[in-house]
């Protein structure tokens, strides 16, 4: 279990996160949906130790690990895709993947698997990062974070801004990811990808959860105000 | 063709320090003041190990290896609590290094002017094209693209170079994917020491050394580094060679003019590209 106990984020004197909890078992896949600005990418920056916490404990399969650095963070199985992917531009593709492995130990995970999950980044290998397309850059953002062998998996939005086919496809590796073992926690800003992929969900806004369930039906009612007006 | 050697002999030394400089800057974002300084503690260190065994060659080995320690000691002790803070504290941080590493040099080994003499076979010189080039200004420059192809091959070819390109670019993506970055900024801090060491050793048979030295030299490294543009390798071999040639044809044509056609060449550069020679969007290390 990868999990936030009541914590408590701030921006300089704004706080972010009011008493958050929230936890994500391997295999599991939990999606966190919310309005932009609703807290949920401080979510994932907070468990990748990427923001330390005011108040409250980050836990890793019982361990505390609340004041771990990033790079721990990374080494103790814990992988961030962040929303805007920050490929390293001046790397190719490859690279990109190389880079991931070298402070971890040999796992599962290895570069042909990740070729083998998104074959287009076999084809473009030598490319250097920014030529590469969105679609193209969030395979890669995501076999990078497989290349460290996590347990754990935080994917920030992964199916923004990506055409229908490349997101039937993102959806089809995150699933086999999950299936693998992997905990993932999925973040979008609303619920049409998280319904096909994940049995549980929560609501965020103004940093709180403010619904939780299995029931995705009438989901986006319940993130979006304005929708329950009409 | 004397002058010519002289020229790459000069730009090999310029090379090895603004070398440091700008992996220090591409990786710590901090403009290295007291790099000149770590050159004439190399020199004095390079002067003191051949007084001790007796020859070049250790020197050699154990005044980069002095430097490069003294580098993760100061990098650790002096830069890392800063890093949070604005330039203006690394800066004097860097500055106040000058001031330490002056008074330690005056007191151990005195204001007198030092020289390190070449290793035998290296010494007189060789007629070649018809002038007589002295034998230890080729080594120089040998040994100066040996040390240009070990940086581009570690930059390019290995796991620490991989690291390097990354955690210059982007050092919390860096640190996600499990990157200690202040190792590497340790060890990037120690490689540029080293070099600075093995600039003073190399300078130690050329020029006399004395404290001001690393002063004389400094300057130059800084119009390099600016000419190839901050924070890039290649952009540093190029700005040595403009400004090592400067230098040496300038010594022959017109001396009183050297450090104003140094300043010359820098704006000349700096009207056409404002950014370098070869800065790109991004940094390469």
């Amino acid at each position: 279990m990868l999990a936030l106990s009541q914590a408590d984020v701030f921006y300089g004197r704004a706080q972010a996160l009011h008493a958050l909890d929230l936890g994500v078992a391997p295999a599991e896949i939990v999606a966190m949906v919310g309005r932009n600005g609703a807290g949920k990418s401080t979510a994932l920056k907070a468990l990748a130790g990427l923001l330390s916490l005011g108040a409250g404990r980050r836990l890793l399969d019982g361990r505390d690990i609340t004041g771990l650095a990033p790079h721990r963070t990374s080494r103790a199985g814990v992988a961030l895709v962040p929303e805007d992917r920050q490929i390293f531009g001046n790397l190719s593709a490859e690279e990109n993947l190389d880079l991931a492995a070298v402070s971890h130990r040999p796992g599962p995970w290895t570069k042909a698997r990740v070729f083998a999950l998104f074959p287009r980044l076999a084809e473009r290998a030598r490319a250097r990062g920014l030529t590469l397309s969105g679609g193209e850059q969030q395979m890669l953002a995501i076999g990078r974070a497989l290349m460290t062998n996590p347990r754990y998996l935080l994917l920030d939005e992964p199916t923004e801004g990506l055409a229908p086919v490349v997101v039937a496809q993102m959806c089809n590796a995150i699933a086999a990811i999950a299936r693998d073992g992997v905990g993932i926690l999925l973040v979008e800003q609303n619920a049409k990808v998280p319904r096909l992929l994940a049995r549980r969900f929560l609501v965020v806004d103004g940093g709180r959860i403010t619904w939780e369930g299995t029931d995705a039906a009438d989901i986006d009612e319940r993130f979006n105000p304005m929708n329950a007006v009409h | 063709m004397s002058t010519l050697i002289i020229g790459l002999s000069i730009s090999m030394l310029l090379f090895l320090l603004a070398a440091g400089l700008t992996l220090i800057f591409g990786m710590l974002g901090v403009i290295n003041f007291a790099h000149g300084a770590l050159y004439m503690l190399g020199a004095y260190l390079a002067f003191q190990a051949h007084a001790t065994f007796g020859s070049f060659w250790p020197a050699l080995i154990v005044s980069p290896l002095c430097l490069a320690a003294a580098g993760l000691a100061i990098e650790r002790l002096t830069l890392r609590p800063l890093y949070p803070r604005t330039h203006e504290f690394q800066l004097l941080a860097t500055f106040g290094l000058i001031l330490v590493i002056e008074e330690v040099v005056r007191v151990v080994w005195g204001l007198d002017y030092r020289h390190l003499t070449p290793p035998p076979g290296l010494t007189g010189s060789v007629a070649l094209f018809g002038s007589d080039i002295a034998r230890y200004r080729l080594f120089v420059i040998g040994f100066g693209a040996a040390v240009i192809a070990a940086l581009f091959f570690g930059i390019e070819r290995t796991k620490l170079g991989l690291v390097l390109r990354a955690a210059s670019v982007n050092p919390t993506m860096a640190a996600t994917l499990g990157i200690d970055v202040n190792l590497v900024r340790s060890l990037v801090f120690a490689l540029g020491a080293g070099l600075a060491g093995i600039g003073g050793t190399i300078a130690g048979p050329l020029l006399p050394i004395q404290l001001s030295m690393g002063f004389t030299i400094i300057l130059d490294c800084f119009i390099v580094v600016v000419i190839g543009g901050l924070g890039n390798i290649k952009g540093a071999v190029f700005g040595a060679l403009l400004i090592g040639m400067t230098r040496a044809f300038g010594q022959l044509y017109a001396p009183e003019w050297i450090d104003i056609a140094t300043y010359v060449v820098l704006l000349a550069v700096l009207l056409v590209r404002p950014q370098g020679l070869f800065a790109a969007k991004e940094r390469l290390a």
